[in-house]
């Protein structure tokens, strides 16, 4: 067979501070060159960049540089040699393209049709951005990934793209060594009162309300526990006035609003919970479910769309729409403490041990191969 | 050898995701929604429909987030509260082909009830923006109130069936022979309606009374009453009330300036008559419209509130709301511009209401309205959303056009109702409907 030379698409290792699409492509990038550290290459729209430094910025675990050196010319490496036929070129698309038909074979991953199906949850921005080039990326496709089985179902039953031109590649997550190791030293286990930890900017998907609505009915809950809603204010965020008892909870440090935390804090923040609670109406993935079993902390989470499918039978799921069923959901953990269950804990590191970039890219190439090969007896 | 089940039937639709309580529900637990017009009406026909030939019915705040099996187990013992399973289960969609949401690993039916496929030109990527085509899921297609039905994504053709007038009035009547529900004697049900003169609404009282499906009506629309006390138990005379339904997911709808023409009108001053603003198909985003028309009309009658107390926003929560609504309508004023004016033309001569239609001049409606309005101005829409933006090319009657449509409309004595839909004629029309879904 021919040689194959594989391209990752860089653009979103040009951001300073990597979350979400970034991560993905850092860690596509990092198991890549691990197996083909001769046949990976980076492009930038028509453009080649060099390796070592888009290696150096995978060290240093931000674009910062990268994208001024790139721009101001050491890390540009040249065109994409579209002409050169020695070698069968592949393009790995981590989320949108901003080119195609460049590469003999071409595949993008598709993270969330959100924007899609539940729109009302998005500004207009936000969906013409994601809209715009989806229908284009996946025709020009010879593979689509999806995060999930749930996301590519969408996609089959919506678009009516064939399962040949599809396939699962779920996200990986590992935490970082070092903020493990500081979350440890951070918490006294003895000296914590119990809470719950919500995750997540606060934007109407992530139906943060139906917890608020949920203390307001059972205010119970939190003579027992402490509610932690961290992460910044979204998009469209309902600014609904707090009820007074919920006020008074908040004034009283019953409810707690620390705001945008660090990976760190938000690693020590999980560890620390009797469990985290995900109330999502809908996902592409669901991370933070990922984020949360990894650290043997249990999850309380909506059984929309993939959810379950990363929760497994870890989580304790709830009706998104229906504030009882998240009580029972919130009762149940209460009752049964399953944090204190060193093999609860497990089990949820076990699930969580699921998701590995390791496994992800392995299985990236698995797929890509017919495609490959069809490519080369072109 | 299994005995082939009957269906069980889930609806869905771009509703107010805030008045469910739970994900999938019987379709009689959402009660006290707007019973009159839209999406929430066609599910309560639909409903009763289906009940006359043993399909039960439930509705799904939004089935696109069904997938795992822990989200189907709510689906599944849904069903089984019928005695059904979820491998019984068909999903009905209502609503516009761009809004279409499929409920995955079910048969998924389209029911479209718009009559325009055109949505002007638009600038989003988006494939189902145009409102020509639909998710791929959807094989199979009913045209209710003459809609078309558009072709899927990947151009497989919707194999469909037309749904009889006669199942648009199915939960309009009551009794084993389905006697209308135009009365002899006059019923007065105030408190069957939320209504509220523009005068004296309120949107958080007005959103707070939907959400708690209370009926309330102020003390203008109270008034209005006890002033037409006499001539609503006079059956030859004209009813106080010219219904004006919005459409709230039409958003070149031309409702608000139709409406703020007429508040600009100086014998408002003095009219006997009120104007009766109903919207329907909200959603949690466009309920706002309702107070961005209240305002504006505040500021066009610059807060004269003899007029400001002769136009009301009114809404039907419930079939008693329907019944009343029925007692106080002289005429409708539906628009050719409003994709789903034949359906809604449909349920007003269900319940004997007559309907006027604001249509460009020189068409020919074969006698279904009573009379048109000539739509001559014309106007450029432009609508930004998520669908992109887009541009609709529609008209609006001259004030003059109106103001001789008050006068004849508020002139005419009470206008002669239809004849209702006989009940075997519902029976056989659900039937047709029960066989297109269960094969």
């Amino acid at each position: 067979m021919q040689e194959v030379q594989y391209y990752i698409e860089a653009s979103s290792l040009f951001e300073e501070n990597w979350t979400g699409i970034p991560v993905v492509a850092a860690n596509l990038s990092r198991e890549l060159l691990r197996i083909h550290p001769n046949n990976t290459g980076f492009f930038f729209e028509h453009r080649l960049l060099t390796q070592e430094y888009v290696e150096d910025a995978l060290k240093r675990n931000s674009g910062k540089f990268l994208e001024h050196f790139f721009f101001s010319g050491p890390a540009n490496a040249g065109a994409v040699d579209v002409a050169n036929n020695k070698k069968i070129k592949v393009g790995l698309f981590p989320s949108i393209k901003r080119v195609r038909g460049v590469f003999d074979v071409e595949c993008s991953i598709i993270h969330d049709l959100s924007t899609l199906i539940v729109p009302q949850f998005h500004t207009a921005e936000n969906i013409d951005y994601h809209m715009n080039a989806f229908y284009d990326d996946v025709q020009s496709n010879a593979l689509t990934g999806c995060v999930s089985q749930a996301t590519l179902e969408d996609v089959k039953q919506y678009f009516g793209i064939p399962e040949s031109k599809l396939a699962v590649f779920l996200n990986g997550f590992q935490w970082d060594q070092n903020d493990i190791i500081a979350a440890k030293n951070s918490i006294d286990p003895g000296r914590i009162e119990p809470y719950f930890i919500i995750l997540g900017t606060r934007e109407p998907r992530k139906n943060i309300m139906r917890i608020i609505e949920m203390l307001e009915l059972f205010p119970e809950f939190m003579e027992t526990h402490k509610f932690v809603f961290a992460g910044k204010m979204g998009w469209l965020m309902d600014h609904e006035e707090l009820a007074p008892s919920i006020r008074f909870a908040k004034d009283n440090g019953r409810i707690i609003f620390p705001g945008f935390v660090t990976e760190r804090q938000k690693c020590a923040l999980l560890m620390g919970a009797e469990a985290s609670i995900y109330p999502s109406y809908f996902e592409g993935f669901g991370l933070p479910i990922v984020e949360s079993l990894a650290l043997g902390t249990p999850c309380i989470a909506s059984w929309t769309s993939s959810i379950p499918e990363v929760g497994g039978d870890t989580c304790y799921y709830f009706d998104p729409y229906s504030v009882s069923d998240l009580s029972r959901a919130v009762a149940e953990v209460v009752q049964r403490r399953p944090k204190k269950n060193l093999e609860i804990q497990s089990e949820c590191r076990k699930q969580a041990s699921l998701f590995s970039w390791k496994v992800t890219v392995n299985r990236i190439m698995a797929a890509l191969e017919p495609h490959i090969e069809a490519a080369t007896t072109k | 050898m299994d005995e082939k089940r009957d269906p069980i039937v889930v609806c869905s639709a771009p509703l107010d995701y805030s008045l469910f309580c739970n994900c999938v529900e019987p379709v009689g637990r959402i009660s006290g929604t707007q019973s009159l017009l839209g999406y929430e009406a066609q599910i309560r026909a639909l409903a009763e429909a289906l009940n006359l030939v043993s399909i039960d019915t439930l509705i799904s705040a939004a089935p696109e987030i069904f997938y795992a099996p822990q989200s189907l187990r709510q689906l599944d013992d849904a069903a089984s509260q019928y005695g059904r399973r979820l491998s019984d289960v068909v999903h009905l969609r209502l609503g516009p082909p761009r809004k279409s949401k499929v409920l995955r690993g079910t048969p998924n039916i389209f029911i479209n009830t718009e009559q325009s496929s055109e949505v002007g030109s638009f600038v989003s990527r988006n494939p189902f923006a145009s409102n020509t085509v639909l998710p791929a899921a959807f094989r199979k297609g009913i045209s209710w109130g003459g809609g078309r039905m558009p072709t899927t994504i990947d151009n497989q053709t919707v194999e469909t069936i037309v749904a009889d007038e006669s199942i648009t009035a199915a939960d309009l009547y009551s009794g084993s022979d389905f006697s209308s529900l135009i009365s002899s004697q006059y019923a007065r049900h105030p408190e069957s309606l939320l209504a509220s003169s523009v005068e004296e609404f309120n949107q958080d009282a007005w959103r707070l009374a939907i959400l708690r499906k209370q009926v309330r009506t102020s003390r203008d629309f109270s008034r209005l009453l006890v002033a037409w006390d006499r001539k609503l138990n006079n059956q030859l005379a004209p009813r106080p009330g010219i219904l004006v339904p919005w459409n709230l997911a039409d958003p070149a709808s031309n409702v608000p300036d139709i409406v703020t023409t007429l508040v600009t009108f100086q014998i408002m001053k003095h009219f006997n008559h009120a104007i009766f603003i109903y919207p329907f198909n909200a959603n949690n985003s466009s309920l706002a419209n309702i107070d961005s028309l209240v305002n504006r009309l505040r500021h066009q009658a610059r807060g004269i509130t003899e007029v400001l107390q002769k136009f009301f926003i009114v809404r039907a929560p419930g079939a008693s709301g329907v019944e009343f609504i029925q007692q106080i309508t002289q005429i409708a004023l539906l628009q050719e511009a409003d994709p789903e004016w034949k359906w809604s033309l449909q349920r007003f001569d269900a319940l004997g209401i007559g309907s006027a239609l604001i249509a460009p001049s020189g068409q020919d409606f074969n006698g279904t309205v009573c009379m048109t309005v000539a739509a001559t101005e014309p106007i450029q829409r432009r609508t930004h959303d998520e669908f992109g933006e887009r541009f609709f090319n529609t008209a609006c009657p001259e004030p003059l056009a109106l103001a001789e449509f008050l006068h004849v409309a508020c002139g005419q004595k009470r206008w002669t109702p239809r004849k209702p839909p006989s009940a075997s004629s519902i029976y056989d029309s659900a039937t047709a409907l029960k066989s297109f879904i269960s094969t």
